[in-house]
């Protein structure tokens, strides 16, 4: 039996908790719950909803333009997020150090993560069009070969890519920086007694303190480009052909191009499985704070 | 003498590293800021022209000839005032959650954490769906509705961080004072939790500017905002760039103010919100 004054205490709790409980259960709780009924039904416009069980799940098994999506997206993924993580590193640490004008470094730095996706989308697609873009311009100039970047299937994933590493290595390189910063001095002041090489602190000090740090950086990166939309969406829509398509730009198509809603909520369905499980991962590594 | 010319040598390689950097960062949306303000002649010009005269015809030609100045006002309002109502609800519920041990505590907060963490359009798909019904596509209220959900659990995972950081003596001392606990956290807590409240509302302010997927999903002419009205841009078969830019460049201009003023609210946030070991 709980006391009368930790009942009051539970209520007054929830008294603060019962406007973002209502927004919640109403605005995110109901739609992923519909959104999941869904997708055991076909949905066309002129038919409207039918039952189908688990076929809309054994169809995208058998998807093989899904199958080219999730390669994709996998691709996408693990290409940016290592560029990002070894180039976020390498910027953390310069900007780790005291010298004149870093904060106005970091300020412009942060630029690229606060500019709209869709944005840069737009912006980067002017810059790789082949006949003005001012990319091809600067390869030419340095006797590079230029490319028909986000129209030939060869290089438009690459094209999406790029674009994401731009985007997000300011964000990795914040909390890289945020890691740094937390690692206590006197740890290298011993080292630097020692006679500890350059490398032989970043082994056995910088990596191992950062570690902790990597993981999160890792976890949040993977959960964003696994949804990947907008920038795709607005530099290639996933073409030419399906050579850059992802599984977020796939399910939109589903969904709001030829309104297979029944089969789009089945695909994001799976999308919310690999980001829940990831999440997962990434709750274990985080504690709520006390 | 060795070691300082050492220095020397490490210092200027850095400067000249971070220079290239931030050229190569910078770069994008610079060009493309110039780009809004050539002639239309000069935005195709191969090679590139870097000296002109600015014009301001693109942004004219799009704002005051055009529909985009609905669509900035839209994105102004819709923008605001979900952030105003995410912000108030959020900081409620992380009050709560900073202040009271209660059953169901952790679930809650790693629940919104992990509704955070799944895809747009998971939630689009069923929202689209249901708006069509209740007759919320395409208004103001539908987009608010779903902006306002979208924020909360980002926004009350950061608060919740700094509300455990602020000391619960003052309130304690203001309620032995005859304050109530609601007047004790509007008049102490929130006033000391500015700067947490502050980066939390810019942060999530500029992702709901930024926003795409959900109002080209629920919204249609009426209520469409300038990411949308930008993307429209390119499914023309000519694309005008000129204009294409100018409005691009409103919608970054405002974030690069915003960043620009709150840079060091923008870090804390952003760091907070990871930064929970």
């Amino acid at each position: 039996m709980m006391s009368r004054r930790s009942w009051r205490r539970h209520i007054s709790a929830y008294q603060f908790l019962a406007p973002i409980l209502l927004v919640v259960v109403a605005m995110l709780v109901y739609p992923l719950l519909y959104v999941s009924r869904l997708s055991f039904f076909s949905y066309s416009l002129s038919q409207g909803l039918n039952f189908i069980g688990w076929q809309n799940y054994i169809d995208i098994a058998k998807d093989s333009v899904f199958h080219i999506a999730l390669r994709n997206t996998i691709t996408y993924s693990a290409a940016a997020i290592s560029v990002e993580l070894v180039l976020g590193f390498v910027l953390a640490n310069t900007l780790n150090s005291e010298f004149f004008g870093r904060n106005l470094v970091r300020a412009f730095l942060l630029i690229p993560m606060l500019a709209s996706p869709i944005v840069s989308g737009i912006m980067w697609r002017f810059m790789y069009n082949p006949d003005f873009g001012i990319i091809n311009y600067f390869f030419k100039s340095l006797g590079l070969p230029t490319f028909v970047w986000t129209g030939n299937p060869s290089t438009a994933l690459l094209a999406c890519i790029v674009v994401d590493i731009w985007q997000y290595t300011p964000f990795v390189m914040l909390l890289l920086l945020a890691g740094l910063q937390s690692i206590p001095k006197e740890q290298y002041e011993a080292a630097m007694i020692d006679g500890a090489t350059f490398f032989q602190q970043m082994r056995h000090i910088t990596i191992p303190w950062l570690k902790p740090m990597i993981l999160v950086v890792l976890l949040m990166r993977t959960m964003d480009s696994v949804k990947v939309f907008d920038q795709v969406y607005a530099l290639t829509g996933g073409g030419p052909g399906v050579s850059s398509l992802t599984v977020g730009v796939y399910a939109y198509f589903k969904g709001f191009r030829s309104f297979s809603l029944g089969y789009a909520s089945a695909i994001s369905w799976v999308m919310a499985l690999i980001t829940l499980i990831i999440s997962l991962l990434y709750i274990r590594s985080i504690k709520v704070p006390e | 003498m060795k070691t300082k010319l050492n220095a020397l040598i490490i210092n200027s390689l850095n400067y000249g590293f971070l220079i290239v950097v931030l050229a190569l960062f910078l770069f994008p949306i610079f060009w493309m800021f110039l780009t809004s303000i050539k002639h239309p002649v000069d935005a195709f010009a191969m090679p590139p022209i870097w000296v002109f005269k600015p014009t301001w015809e693109n942004y004219i030609l799009t704002f005051l000839h055009k529909e985009y100045y609905r669509y900035l006002w839209n994105s102004l309002v819709v923008t605001t005032i979900s952030i105003v109502i995410a912000t108030f609800i959020s900081a409620l519920a992380a009050y709560g959650t900073a202040r009271y041990r209660f059953i169901g505590r952790t679930q809650v907060l790693l629940g919104l954490l992990i509704f955070y963490t799944i895809p747009g359009i998971a939630y689009a798909i069923p929202l689209f769906l249901l708006y069509s019904r209740l007759g919320l596509l395409d208004t103001a209220l539908g987009l608010i509705l779903v902006f306002t959900a979208l924020t909360i659990p980002f926004a009350t995972w950061v608060l919740h961080g700094y509300f455990v950081s602020i000391p619960p003596d003052l309130e304690e001392a203001a309620m032995v004072d005859g304050c109530s606990r609601l007047a004790a956290l509007f008049r102490v807590t929130l006033p000391l939790a500015a700067p947490g409240v502050a980066a939390t509302a810019v942060l999530t302010f500029i992702a709901t500017w930024n926003s795409f997927l959900y109002p080209a999903i629920l919204a249609g002419s009426k209520y469409k905002t300038l990411p949308v009205a930008v993307a429209a841009f390119i499914t023309d078969t000519r694309i005008e760039w000129g204009q294409a830019a100018a409005v691009a460049s409103a919608i970054i201009l405002p974030v690069l103010a915003l960043t620009v003023a709150a840079q060091k609210f923008i870090i804390l946030g952003l760091t907070s919100g990871a930064l929970k070991e």
